[in-house]
Parts: structure tokens; C-alpha cells; sequence
């Protein structure tokens, strides 16, 4: 299962990566909003972790972009960031987010939790 | 929170210690010029980006500062603020003083309370988090 990260700190970049590849997925990341976008296209990830505040593009306008792609539209979308107000993650999800994690107040098991059931995949 | 704090503090401290320079660097552009557009946002998303790798290391006292720094820079990014020389300075104690937290976290594994720049900075602003 390939997952895709676009975010621009290079420790949470770092950190999901590792964590992910030990659990077995294929991981690829991106550092921002617009380099994201070129990499969904080159890596066809199964699933999406999208930081909401980065450079460049932002997380909500990468989803409007993958929501209006014929061909991206489908693929699911985890958003993490540390915003964590109702607004935002409504702001998220009405842009087709699948669910929202708050990277202040979770741990890695359940983002996992989150990535089994966004891919429904037994582990 | 991330469980095993130990096994990342390394890069924490690298990364964390790379946000803190480029802050400075940019706090210092601002002093030249407070309207420089490119050096506000990239404030603001530093700010945040410390904050957001502090809370999850559990360095709660730096992600405030670091929270309030992103709120200040995120009201100067909407025109409902603006920098002012005493904002200035208090911003480049607060980043100071972020430095010497970090060393002391390099060294102890402890953080240093900051507290007291978090007061005087929201004062200044008027922004509560």
C-alpha cells in the first residue's frame, strides 16, 4: 500500500515515515502544497496524509485541487495539523477530506487506527 | 504525544534549532522593512511548524510561545496588526530564550519555563491562546 505525505516539516516528515514503513507501507513525501500534487500523479497513492499549513499551496488547497481531478478525486484524504478547530476540520472534510487527526493531541497508533479504516484493510 | 520522545529529541533539536535561525533571520528582515510580505509568512509558518513539533515532544512551554508567535504573525498577515518596535524586541528575547531552552533540553531534558515571554508578548499583542 502506497501512502503519500505532504508535509513541509521534516521532523513530522521523518517521523510518519519511519513509522509507516515499519508497519509495511510504502511511503513517498512531499514538502508542500504544489510539489504534492505533482507527486499524487507520479507515486497513484491508496491514501493521502495532508498537513493542513505548508508553503506554497495549503492542505485546503490541495484538496480542492484533488477534488476537482478526474483522476485524483478518489483517492482518500487523512488530514493532520495541529489547527484543531471545528471550523477547519468542517472546512476540511466539505472539501473532501475523509477524516482529520490533531497532530497535538493523538499518537501514531491512532493515526494508524485511522489509515486501517480509511483503507479498510486488516492488519 | 509522541510516546518514544526520547528516540526523536535529536532531530527535534536539529530541526527546532533550523526554524529558530530562519525566525531570526527573518525577525531581522523585518527590522529593516515590517512590510516585507515573503518575511512575515515565513514567520508565521515557522512558528507554527516549532509549535506543532514542540506540543508533540511535549515541550509545552515552548509550543505556547510558539503558538502565540504564529496567532501575532497570522493577525499581521490579515492587516488587523502590525510590527512595531517593541514587538520586535520582545519577539527576538522570545526567540532567545527558545534557543536556551533547547540547548537546555539538549543537555537535561528539560525545557525552560518561558512563561514570562509569553506574558509580556501577549500583552503587547493583545491576543490571547
Amino acid at each position: 500500500m502506497r501512502i503519500l505525505i505532504i508535509e513541509d516539516d521534516k521532523f513530522f516528515q521523518k517521523f510518519y515515515s519511519e513509522k509507516l514503513k515499519e508497519k509495511g507501507f510504502e511511503v513517498f513525501v512531499a514538502s508542500d502544497g504544489e510539489e504534492g500534487l505533482q507527486k499524487v500523479g507520479e507515486t497513484d497513492p491508496n491514501l493521502i496524509l495532508l498537513d493542513i499549513i505548508m508553503p506554497k499551496k495549503d492542505g485546503f488547497e490541495v484538496l480542492e485541487a484533488l477534488s476537482k481531478n478526474e483522476r485524483f478525486h478518489k483517492i482518500p484524504v487523512l488530514v493532520f495539523s495541529t489547527l484543531g478547530q471545528e471550523q477547519d476540520i468542517a472546512k476540511a472534510k466539505s472539501l473532501g477530506a475523509r477524516d482529520y487527526a490533531n497532530k497535538s493531541f493523538f499518537d501514531f497508533d491512532d493515526l494508524l487506527k485511522k489509515i486501517q479504516t480509511t483503507l479498510a484493510i486488516k492488519q | 504525544m509522541i510516546n518514544d520522545t526520547s528516540a526523536y529529541k535529536n532531530l527535534y533539536l536539529e530541526t527546532a534549532r533550523n526554524y529558530l535561525n530562519n525566525l531570526k533571520t527573518n525577525l531581522s528582515k523585518l527590522s529593516e522593512n515590517n512590510q516585507d510580505i515573503d518575511a512575515i509568512d515565513k514567520v508565521y509558518l515557522d512558528a507554527h511548524s516549532l509549535k506543532s513539533e514542540s506540543t508533540a515532544m511535549n515541550y509545552s512551554s515552548t509550543a505556547s510561545l510558539c503558538h502565540l508567535i504564529e496567532s501575532i504573525f497570522r493577525e499581521i498577515k490579515e492587516k488587523k496588526a502590525f510590527i512595531s518596535s517593541d514587538l520586535l524586541i520582545s519577539l527576538n528575547d522570545s526567540l532567545q530564550n527558545i534557543a536556551s531552552s533547547l540547548d537546555n533540553i539538549d543537555r537535561d531534558n528539560k525545557e525552560i519555563d518561558l512563561s514570562t515571554n509569553l506574558e509580556k508578548l501577549k500583552k503587547l499583542s493583545n491576543i490571547e491562546i
